[in-house]
């Protein structure tokens, strides 16, 4: 194949590298055309068959396939044909090994027959005679090397670099594709005052104009794009289009200006009123022997490399149609200098096609196609078919260095497919047409069948409302698929990108796969990045052939989005690092980091875990804090518990309503342990509920449940209770909360009071709240206690709590105090026998831990029905109980199973929940649920099993609360 | 009074000003915000909305997402059944019948940050999924939308816009916005 630039000159030079060596390209080529004027015909090996190929096309529906890039910034399965050409630009063949042109995989060409569709059903069905039939021992041994063969580029499995964006935009009408008919288009609807995106997938604007020998129209109106205000976007594909009109597209950024900004690609959600279609069509080839040789493409594509790139793809072209739309094209080759033939599948010309090239040395032969095409790296020569009354018989040779196919043109109709009706087929254009959808999507020009410039151009007036309805224009095509000779000695190709052959196709059909899903999915036609822009038809026909049906009655599957492949960066966007969840932080959070804080994900939040001292490890810090708390006073930030505000005549009423115990009855300044059940009578979560006046009450809400409890309780008030006059606020970021535990506590707390008196045990007992201020800022306290010390919350104003955790801080040291995480605390909590997440994990009843005695029998709440359900209050039923090893040397975590001697797998009779090592006890204890929890038998030996740590140790079952049971410290 | 007493906002420690003479993006942080929300029933509507006028001139706080401006604070209906007014609301509070309206303050609940500039709209466009368009999005009006799923209100003044974000999510959102505005240049005021 002799490729050469039409215009020779060195401006605009930019250097790129293929498979490591320097070539040459121009600013505006894309890669095909810079391989292309390299003389780079052969720049890939296919899937199955490892066949050399090379490029076939100007646009999306490219069969060949290269990586970009290197290590970290690889990018297989790029399509060259719409890859934008920039310096240094490195690209490679995908698929061949160790070299392109020597690829050991090419032997699997040599063992088609073996390889055909579905072969790994049928091959590897168990080794005679020992599995034959069945067994898949064989498969599991092939298929690593299969997959080692087979496929496309590879993926990098370093991070990504680069960096992807994301942005909304709304619009009153987007129009997709900027060719003659999306232009005009653009610019009518502008200039009636709308506002108007025009996005394109090329770097340039300009469609189909671009393939015109004579530019100026185009230069023309897009003068008027800029003064009319259009909103451009180029290198922006529309890759699906979603409910309510919603359009995804993808901006790619200028590589040249990439290491600039770092940002590479952008996914864009735009909202439109309207979507106007201007996705043109794309031309098809037909299936015939050696259809996959290097220097084979569609004529389209010679249109656009010669008058856009200025690069004549051969000196002897033979042109194969079926169709009017070639004969312009093959003239411009002539006039460049190249020798053109034209085989017509058809037995007559209209006079204007005739008139074209009557004057020039084209040589035409009618009811001609193209039978086989012979070659080694590429095409060199043409086996031709010539229909002789109504038969076809094999016919002249001619020898070639380049063959372009047109068979017909296929509207691009794939993004309005999950909003409209079936595509509709046209015998007399020989495709498919848009299906009927709503109003709102609509497809001008090409894509709506209108074939002709001037046509397409005065569709895209679409302001004028006659010209809303579209219609089709008449095409002279004779409808061709496949060369109409029995092709038996080479491959002929329906799909490019999976190898999938006339063969496949019969191959199905033989074996009952005759649905259009079946087909696709047994021979896998269409299932590649080019999602059978090119092969579907051709296969759809050759299956109706072999069926006696049309096309349409065939059938075909849903086109589905992305329309071309979208990276997964590009999907995720921002959505990476510190942007894939963004985190909740505590009025406290700079202040505990200055004091050594090690922080934890709980949920979203970053969350104090422990205060190391020096180079202390977990274990021992926070058993350092739970000592120095139990003897002194510990402070803990316990800002993440949920906040909400109840207030409103009816609060006591909804509060009776939700929780198991009576809420009505609470006096002003005093607070209340509650449990609020589902539905279903299970624990949704507990807490506790200061009533702060009449008709206002704060409720608090465990860390992870907070959400949860809030969409709930507003529900319970919008839907189930509309009539309770309440609200429901959430204040948890309103509030720092900061617990100060200890038997020293009260004396930190008079520290802070205005007036010792006001905290004293009398005027602030055990579960009383009050407000308080501390240094003029009004805050609100209750002597709550998690820990089982004396201990008090403290809520003070978010953006007050870094100036007065200061002041909190400097008088709990003068106490030997110390600050503590959420690791004592659990602690604390445990060795006390209180219940956390762990414990209420939504399989857990009242009566399960214990507390049945808190239910109200005045009063239903919600869960009250189904809690008494036969399954949950029969007897024997997992109870919360306390754990203790009887090697008090033995360690043990949460998760571990609890069995008795006698049986110790399967099922088991409990688990644990929680489990720490308690300074207080000496040796680690845990709480967990048993069958009939303490009423065991304390004869009775439990084993506790974790075999995922290799744990086995026998235990003993104890009462949940471990440490001061009496709850004398809480009294103090 | 404490020597340490003061009100920091949540980004005190990420705000670094400085001049960048190509900035396209202003942000600025309003540190002494002071909103009390305003929570009625169906019932005792109209009676609030009545009572709430009588504080403004030409105006409505009926009108859903409408910044009906007083001297010194706004009141805004931003939910059917609520108001958040913001400024000096202590008259409009004290004197508020507590038999038709509850009140709430919730200054401490949210991060003020004002961002304005020729790309102020276009920044906003890349988090919120709401029409900013004059058209969709007059002056002075109100809106609730989310950023990565976390709820955020925004205010469009004469100036450019104000994003109200929830206090503990307001380092890891103005990362974010950062991030994004460095495409534009930024200036922090």
């Amino acid at each position: 194949m002799t490729i050469q630039r039409v215009n020779k000159d060195n401006k605009n030079a930019i250097s790129f590298y293929w498979n490591g060596k320097l070539l040459k390209g121009k600013k505006g080529d894309t890669l095909s055309a810079a391989l292309l004027a390299n003389n780079k015909l052969f720049i890939a090996r296919s899937f199955k068959y490892h066949r050399p190929r090379g490029i076939t096309s100007s646009g999306v529906e490219e069969g060949a396939l290269v990586t970009l890039g290197k290590n970290a910034s690889t990018e297989p399965n790029v399509n060259p044909s719409t890859t934008e050409l920039y310096n240094n630009l490195e690209a490679f063949s995908q698929n061949a090994w160790p070299s392109l042109y020597f690829d050991f995989g090419y032997i699997l060409n040599f063992l088609s027959k073996f390889f055909a569709a579905g072969f790994y059903y049928k091959m590897f069905i168990g080794i005679p005679p020992f599995e034959w039939g069945k067994g898949t021992s064989a498969w599991m041994f092939f298929e690593k090397y299969i997959r080692k063969i087979a496929g496309f580029g590879k993926a990098s499995r370093q991070k990504d670099p680069s960096d992807y964006d994301n942005l909304n935009s709304f619009i009153d009408i987007l129009v997709i594709g900027s060719g003659p008919s999306g232009i005009n288009a653009a610019l009518s609807a502008s200039k009636a005052g709308f506002d108007v995106m025009l996005v394109e997938q090329d770097f340039e604007l300009g469609g189909n104009y671009l393939n015109h020998q004579n530019k100026h129209k185009l230069n023309l109106l897009k003068e008027q794009l800029l003064k009319y205000h259009v909103k451009l976007k180029t290198r922006t594909t529309a890759f699906g289009i979603y409910d309510d009109k919603c359009v995804a597209l993808v901006e790619k950024f200028d590589p040249s200006q990439i290491s600039k900004n770092k940002i590479r690609q952008r996914l864009h959600i735009c909202r439109a009123k309207k979507i106007i279609l201007a996705t043109g069509a794309i031309e098809r080839t037909y299936a015939f022997g050696n259809n996959d040789l290097p220097g084979i493409m569609t004529v389209n594509a010679g249109k656009s490399y010669l008058n856009r790139y200025k690069i004549l793809v051969g000196k002897k072209i033979i042109i194969s149609t079926n169709n009017d739309s070639v004969y312009e094209t093959a003239l411009e080759l002539n006039n460049a200098g190249a020798n053109v033939v034209i085989l017509d599948a058809r037995a007559q010309l209209s006079n204007s096609q005739n008139n074209l090239i009557k004057n020039s040395n084209i040589r035409l032969l009618l009811n001609t196609v193209v039978h086989r095409a012979l070659g080694k790296k590429c095409v060199k020569l043409v086996e031709t078919a010539k229909e002789k009354n109504s038969k076809w018989q094999k016919s002249i040779r001619i020898n070639c260095d380049c063959l372009l196919i047109s068979a017909g043109w296929s509207p691009v109709i794939h993004l309005a497919a999950p909003h409209s009706e079936k595509p509709v087929w046209s015998h007399e254009q020989a495709c498919f047409l848009p299906g009927k959808n709503n109003q709102d999507i609509i497809f001008v020009g090409s894509a709506a069948g209108i074939w002709n410039t001037l046509n397409c151009e005065k569709s895209g007036n679409i302001v004028n409302e006659n010209k809303l309805n579209q219609k089709s224009e008449k095409n002279s095509v004779l409808p061709l698929f496949q060369t109409p000779i029995n092709n038996n000695k080479s491959k002929n190709f329906v799909d490019f990108q999976h190898d999938v052959t006339i063969s496949d196709i019969k191959l199905a059909h033989q074996e009952g796969f005759t649905s259009v899903e079946h087909l696709k999915r047994y021979t896998t036609l269409g299932m590649a990045s080019d999602q059978g822009k090119n092969g579907n038809i051709i296969g759809l026909a050759i299956m109706g052939s072999a069926l006696n049906k049309e096309i349409n009655e065939v059938g075909t599957s849903k086109f589905r989005p992305p329309y071309t492949p979208v990276t997964i960066g590009a999907l995720a966007s921002r959505n990476k690092d510190e942007g894939f969840k963004l985190m909740r932080r505590t009025p406290f959070h700079e202040w505990n980091k200055t004091k050594n804080c090690v922080m934890i994900e709980t949920g979203l939040w970053q969350r104090p875990w422990f205060y190391p001292f020096e180079s202390q490890k977990l274990e021992d810090a926070s058993c350092n804090e739970v000592k120095i708390t139990r003897k002194n006073v510990g402070i803990c930030d316990v800002s993440t518990l949920g906040k909400i505000m109840l207030q409103g005549p009816d609060a006591s009423i909804f509060l009776d309503n939700i929780y198991i115990n009576s809420f009505s009855k609470l006096s002003v300044g005093k607070a209340r342990y509650g449990i609020m059940l589902r539905d279903d009578g299970f624990i949704l979560d507990d807490g506790t509920v200061w009533r702060i006046s009449e008709d206002c009450y704060l409720i608090t809400t465990t860390t992870n449940q907070a959400g949860i409890v809030m969409s709930w309780l507003e529900e319970l008030s919008q839907v189930r209770w509309p009539d309770l006059q309440i609200h429901l606020t959430s204040v948890t970021d309103q509030w720092a909360g900061c617990a100060i535990a200890g038997p020293k506590s009260r004396k930190v707390i008079e520290q802070l009071a205005i007036n010792k008196e006001e905290v004293s045990d009398e005027n602030l007992p055990f579960m009383g709240v009050k407000k308080l201020k501390i240094e003029t800022i009004e805050c609100l306290i209750a002597r709550i206690s998690f820990s089982g010390e004396l201990a008090y919350e403290v809520y003070i104003p978010s953006d007050f709590a870094n100036s007065l955790i200061e002041k909190i801080w400097e008088e709990a040291s003068n106490f030997n105090g110390c600050l503590y995480g959420s690791e004592a605390l659990g602690t604390m909590r445990i060795e006390k026998g209180h219940v956390g997440g762990s414990e209420l994990d939504g399989r857990v009843t009242v009566d399960d831990i214990q507390l049945n005695k808190m239910i109200s029998k005045k009063k239903s709440f919600i869960g009250n029905t189904l809690r008494l359900r036969e399954g949950l209050i029969k007897p024997g039923r997992p109870r919360l109980v306390g754990i203790f090893p009887i090697d008090k040397n033995s360690k043990f975590k949460s998760g571990g199973l609890l069995y008795t001697s006698e049986k110790i797998s399967g099922y088991p009779i409990g688990w644990v929940t929680s489990a720490t090592y308690s300074p207080m006890m000496g040796h680690y204890i845990g709480l967990g649920f048993i069958e009939n929890g303490l009423d065991r038998s304390i004869n009775e030996e439990i084993i506790l099993i974790d075999k995922l740590k290799s744990i086995k140790i026998p235990v003993d079952i104890v009462s949940p609360q471990m440490y001061d049971p009496e709850g004398k410290k809480l009294n103090v | 009074m404490y020597k340490y007493l003061k009100r920091t906002n949540a980004l005190d420690t990420y705000l670094t000003q400085g001049i960048n003479n190509n900035a396209t993006i202003f942000f600025s942080i309003e540190r002494e915000i002071k909103i009390q929300q305003i929570g009625t029933w169906h019932k005792n509507f109209n009676e609030v909305v009545n009572y709430l006028n009588s504080f403004i001139t030409n105006s409505d706080c009926a009108k859903h997402g409408l910044v009906n401006l007083g001297k010194n604070f706004c009141i805004i209906r931003n939910e059917p059944l609520r108001w958040w007014i913001m400024g000096d609301s202590d008259k409009i509070i004290s004197s508020l019948n507590t038999e038709n309206a509850v009140n709430l303050d919730i200054s401490h609940s949210w991060v003020k940050l004002n961002i304005s500039g020729l790309n102020s709209e276009k920044l906003l466009l890349h988090h919120i999924p709401l029409d900013l368009r004059d058209k969709k999005f007059p002056i002075f009006n109100f809106k609730s939308s989310s950023i990565h799923n976390i709820g955020v209100k925004l205010l469009k003044n004469q100036k450019g816009y104000s994003l109200f974000l929830p206090r503990s999510f307001s380092v890891s959102i103005w990362k974010q916005l950062i991030k994004t505005a460095d495409q534009y240049q930024y200036q922090i005021n």
